[in-house]
């Protein structure tokens, strides 16, 4: 009887979750939601008190939402604090949203003193956003979470004390609608030597200046608005290549230039240093029949012998006008060979090598325009590695235009023998 | 604005500013013949080439595996071993049985071999991969987490853990409890102050 007893329970089902190591369990915890995180301590007796051991906290607007549908909504404040309290880990990572109805509800100095408390147990991610309503206060002791790596801020007054020295580990800082006080910007990233992805959504409020990202030297990821320059209106080529050859380290890129005045400069400018590093590169919001970005866009591709993936998304804005063939002429003289100044320092040969591309992979969104072929036809013509080129219709374009369009595409010659063209 | 621009106007801009582009593929384009593209394309070879040094990994059960040695390090766990000199024979692994070890040797495969990991045919290839690779009974699925926890092996403790937090997500406590086969052995009085405790969350 004995011996089949025994049996039974072997083949019982086993409660294998409940033995795994403390570590395991935090690495499932942490990819819940938080309520039904919290909500595994009704489990079983094992189970009561596993939940203390997460390290990621996220009260984001789910949780907001979730906790509007419960009756305890006007207890925000004491709910998170309870459970900060019986955390007994360390706490990795903390996302706090705040929107305006719990604005009213939610108090700095309660924020603060979650700060205070999390940066004794070494947060390394934080993102504080706010939607609506006025502009968060920062706490003052998020600047003592000195761990920080990385930094998300959405509608906020950066507004450092005076004895803020800056974040010694931070390695990714995403900003939107900050603002900042004059210089300190510059002084901001000074401050932030290990700094290697910055990302700045528009902001009006800006007033950034070129010099002030230039210092950042590790930079290797940049997500940039140009309209967040303090001379947005002037925007030329020589600002891009002075911004892009500023950072050695590039790896990628995204620029973006909406509510910008692109300006032409009055020399064909040809881009003074390459970029060794730059793998990918996207333009958002390009005005392809404005010639000077067109050109700008054309020297970055070239300078940037290690490219590999190029996504364009065009400005549809101007489509109206359509450029005078003679000037389209001029802008595609210099990729051929006859009677174009080729510069002094590298022969003919050189200059037919240096404008082979890397380029793997192509993204483009279009509406048929003749520019657009183009570029297109450069890409293909001088990217023997290409394998993919995808090409997007910015909406729904007539029939026979996309029928012309694929026609041309097709017509075209192609360096690479594996590459895909992919009209959706 | 757009339906202005119908094909009258694409028709208008025609070639002949331009060099013409015949078919025929001897001719050279923008500068370029096919040699130089030809050498060119030599630079750049598309497949990773395959590391002449393999390891030795030994199972609880005996069994031996003999991988790449790129394949091999996506442990960390065993990368150090390399590094600190261990593996000159084979590497054993006391915690890992042979059917799980050969499992985690398919998954470090293939993500090796995937080339350019970000591009978005490859990424949905591998995607429907991991998808069909957690797709086993629950004792296998925790041994891969142990032997992912203990082999340091980050991509795969990440993928196997969301399968459980997905088990999980969105269940009332008995179901998770029906699910892992959790015996539910609080008291009432236990279990009404567990809920009384964290009552925003019982709601």
């Amino acid at each position: 009887m004995e011996l089949i007893k025994d049996k039974a329970t072997n083949f019982a089902p086993q409660d294998v979750i409940s033995k795994m190591p403390d570590k395991v369990v935090t690495h499932i915890l942490d990819r819940l939601p938080l309520q039904d995180a919290v909500r595994t301590s009704i489990l079983s007796r094992n189970w009561r008190f596993k939940w203390t051991t997460l390290s990621h906290l996220v009260f984001d607007k789910n949780f907001f939402e979730y906790l509007l549908k419960t009756k305890s909504e006007n207890n925000y404040e004491k709910i998170i604090s309870r459970i900060l309290l019986n955390l007994r880990g360390a706490i990795t990572k903390f996302v706090l949203y705040i929107e305006e109805q719990s604005y009213a509800i939610l108090d700095d100095e309660d924020v603060n003193h979650w700060m205070l408390f999390l940066s004794r147990k070494g947060v390394k991610d934080i993102s504080l956003c706010k939607e609506n309503g006025p502009r968060l206060w920062l706490p003052t002791h998020l600047f003592s979470c000195l761990e920080l790596k990385h930094l998300k801020l959405n509608y906020c007054d950066f507004d450092p004390p005076t004895s803020f020295n800056g974040f010694p580990n931070l390695l990714s800082l995403e900003l939107h609608i900050v603002r900042f006080e004059s210089g300190k910007f510059a002084e901001f990233f000074t401050q932030c030597p290990v700094l290697e992805t910055l990302t700045m959504g528009f902001s009006i409020a800006s007033n950034v200046k070129l010099a002030e990202i230039a210092k950042l030297a590790n930079l290797k990821k940049l997500s940039f608005c140009f309209g967040n320059l303090d001379k947005r209106l002037m925007i030329s080529s020589s600002v891009v290549f002075e911004l892009v050859g500023s950072l050695p380290k590039l790896e990628e890129l995204e620029m973006e230039f909406l509510w910008c005045e692109f300006i032409k400069d009055d020399a064909k400018k040809r881009c003074p240093t390459t970029f060794p590093c730059l793998k990918t590169l996207e333009i958002s919001t390009m005005d392809l029949e404005n010639g000077g970005m067109l050109s700008c866009a054309f020297e970055i591709i070239r300078s940037s012998p290690k490219l590999q993936t190029l996504k364009i998304i065009p400005s549809f804005g101007l489509v109206g006008s359509l450029p005078k063939l003679e000037e389209l002429e001029m802008e595609f003289l210099w990729c051929e060979d006859e009677g174009i100044p080729t510069p002094s320092v590298c022969s003919l040969e050189d200059y037919k090598t240096t404008r082979l591309l890397q380029l793997r992979s192509v993204e483009f969104t279009h509406s048929c325009t003749e520019n657009e072929l183009r570029l297109i036809e450069y890409l293909l013509a001088c990217s023997p590695v290409l394998e993919k080129i995808v090409i997007h219709p910015f909406c729904a374009l007539q029939p026979d235009d996309e029928l012309r369009f694929a026609m041309e595409l097709l017509k075209l010659h192609r360096a690479s023998p594996v590459v895909d063209i992919d009209l959706n | 604005m757009l339906k202005n621009l119908n094909s009258k106007h694409i028709q208008r801009f025609s070639y002949k500013y331009l060099p013409q582009f015949p078919i025929s593929p001897n001719s050279p384009k923008l500068g370029f013949s096919r040699s130089q593209i030809a050498n060119y394309r030599s630079n750049f070879p598309t497949t990773i080439m395959s590391s002449s040094k393999t390891i030795v990994l030994r199972s609880s059960d005996g069994e031996t595996f003999e991988v790449d040695e790129a394949v091999a390090v996506e442990s960390q766990t065993i990368k150090h071993m390399i590094e600190d000199g261990c593996a000159d024979t084979s590497i054993p692994l006391p915690n890992v049985t042979s059917k799980i070890l050969s499992k985690v040797i398919e998954y470090c495969k293939k993500h090796v071999e995937t080339p350019n990991a970000d591009e978005k045919v490859a990424e949905e290839d591998l995607k429907s991969f991991d998808a069909d690779f957690v797709k086993v009974d629950q004792s296998t699925l925790f041994d891969l987490i142990l032997a992912a926890n203990y082999l340091n092996i980050k991509s795969l403790l990440d993928l196997t853990c969301q399968t459980v937090a997905d088990m999980i997500k969105g269940k009332t406590p008995e179901e998770i409890r029906k699910t892992f086969n959790i015996k539910n052995d609080f008291t009432p009085e236990e279990e009404e102050e567990v809920r009384r405790e964290n009552a925003w969350a019982f709601e």
